[in-house]
């Protein structure tokens, strides 16, 4: 096809074949401008755009349940502390008991030997008060052997054996009272 | 002075094609908008999740915020219409834009906002069509089937309304740059830089914006009719 310039000029507005012929043109490069933008531009950006929208809001969502997870943690770490704490404070009651009932147990104890050992005791000072005795009883009849071995040594006079036997109960009386 | 869009008439075998400084600029832009979307492609997989660039944040802001500003006019389910509403958005910002460097406004031209906004009015009954099914039709006959014809009208009056205002808008701007532009260099020192800032930048960002809104606003109330 051979193209042949006719001529030059200018227009303002021109209301003929010509004007039908340029909004023609004008249509298909609006629309071809508006599909390459779309195509290159509007979408892809938009898109760009959506998917950090999506992958931000995913992970305030995961940030969200691990916040969750992290206060049913904590829930159940102070219900397992509370537990704690009750079972300690079981278990220093059970032992101030036992430590009690043990304390009580060797205070008893304690008395108990403590009442053995004075009954011992005294048992033994009876045992010694029975054998001074005994030992007083034998010298009694070692002097009052005594005696009667100068009664029979000697012929006594009245007065004699009276003085004697006057000093044989004044020596018991002080061996009496000594006991 | 020459307000127009300049061209050149060809002859194609039978057929004769008026190529315009319009459409030369538009393909212009069109090439700057595509490599700018390559790059981005290419740079995406560099993005991280926590922006570290500022053409990082810069990307994201456009883009989020044309995806809030779809939400907020057409609701949560038709988010969708964010595809077509940016390349949109792009392409009139940019060619309001263009009168900074030299270029003539693709924008002033009605051919432009003509086919921009014809794409809104196929949009606006296509979404009617398909979320109202006969309710669609049934619409045209209210309150009383006599007023079909204006109803009719008040449909067309939708893109008309739409491409006239951006068009004149965009016009007036390059007619009035046209004219400080045809003063003595002498005298216009400085003033054809603030016309540009609010013809261009502020009178052109502000037509984009109302033009994409009233755009979303159509779509947005016919789905709201027939939802």
């Amino acid at each position: 096809m051979n193209s042949v310039f006719l001529s030059v000029g200018s227009f303002i507005l021109t209301l003929d074949k010509n004007l039908l012929v340029d909004i023609g043109i004008q249509l298909i490069n609006t629309c071809i401008l508006c599909l390459v933008l779309s195509k290159l531009l509007y979408k892809p950006v938009l898109n760009f755009m959506k998917k950090r929208r999506e992958r931000i809001a995913s992970e305030i969502s995961n940030a969200d349940n691990k916040l969750k997870d992290a206060d049913a943690a904590l829930a159940e770490y102070n219900k397992k502390l509370a537990e704690i704490h009750a079972e300690r404070a079981a278990l220093l009651d059970e032992a101030n008991k036992e430590a009690n009932a043990n304390k009580q147990a060797i205070l008893d104890a304690a008395k108990q030997e403590a009442a053995e050992i004075k009954s011992r005791a005294m048992l033994q000072i009876e045992r010694e008060q029975e054998k001074a005795r005994d030992e007083i009883r034998l010298q009694i009849i070692q002097v009052s052997s005594l005696i009667a071995g100068k009664f029979v040594a000697e012929s006594l006079t009245e007065a004699k054996q009276e003085q004697l036997v006057n000093d044989v109960i004044k020596d018991l009386g002080d061996v009496k009272w000594q006991s | 002075m020459d307000f127009g869009s300049n061209y050149i008439e060809l002859q194609l075998g039978s057929f004769t094609f008026r190529l315009s400084e319009t459409i030369i600029t538009t393909w212009i832009i069109m090439a700057g908008l595509i490599i700018f979307a390559l790059i981005v492609r290419h740079k995406l997989n560099k993005f991280e999740d926590v922006p570290k660039t500022g053409f990082q944040n810069f990307i994201e802001m456009i883009v989020e915020s044309m995806d809030n500003f779809v939400a907020g006019n057409m609701g949560e389910k038709y988010r969708y219409f964010g595809n077509w509403f940016f390349g949109v958005f792009a392409f009139i910002l940019i060619s309001n834009l263009s009168g900074l460097l030299g270029f003539r406004a693709p924008t002033a031209d009605l051919g432009t906002t003509a086919a921009l906004a014809l794409t809104t009015f196929v949009l606006i009954h296509f979404m009617g069509i398909i979320t109202g099914k006969l309710g669609y039709f049934k619409g045209y006959f209210e309150p009383v089937p006599f007023l079909v014809p204006l109803n009719i009208i008040s449909e067309i009056a939708t893109p008309v309304s739409l491409s006239f205002r951006l068009f004149g808008n965009l016009l007036g701007g390059t007619i009035i740059m046209g004219l400080v532009y045809s003063i003595p260099m002498v005298i216009r020192v400085w003033v054809p830089a603030f016309l540009h800032i609010y013809f261009d930048v502020f009178s052109g960002c502000l037509q984009t914006f109302i033009f994409v809104m009233l755009s979303m606003a159509f779509i947005g109330d016919k789905i709201a009719d027939n939802d």
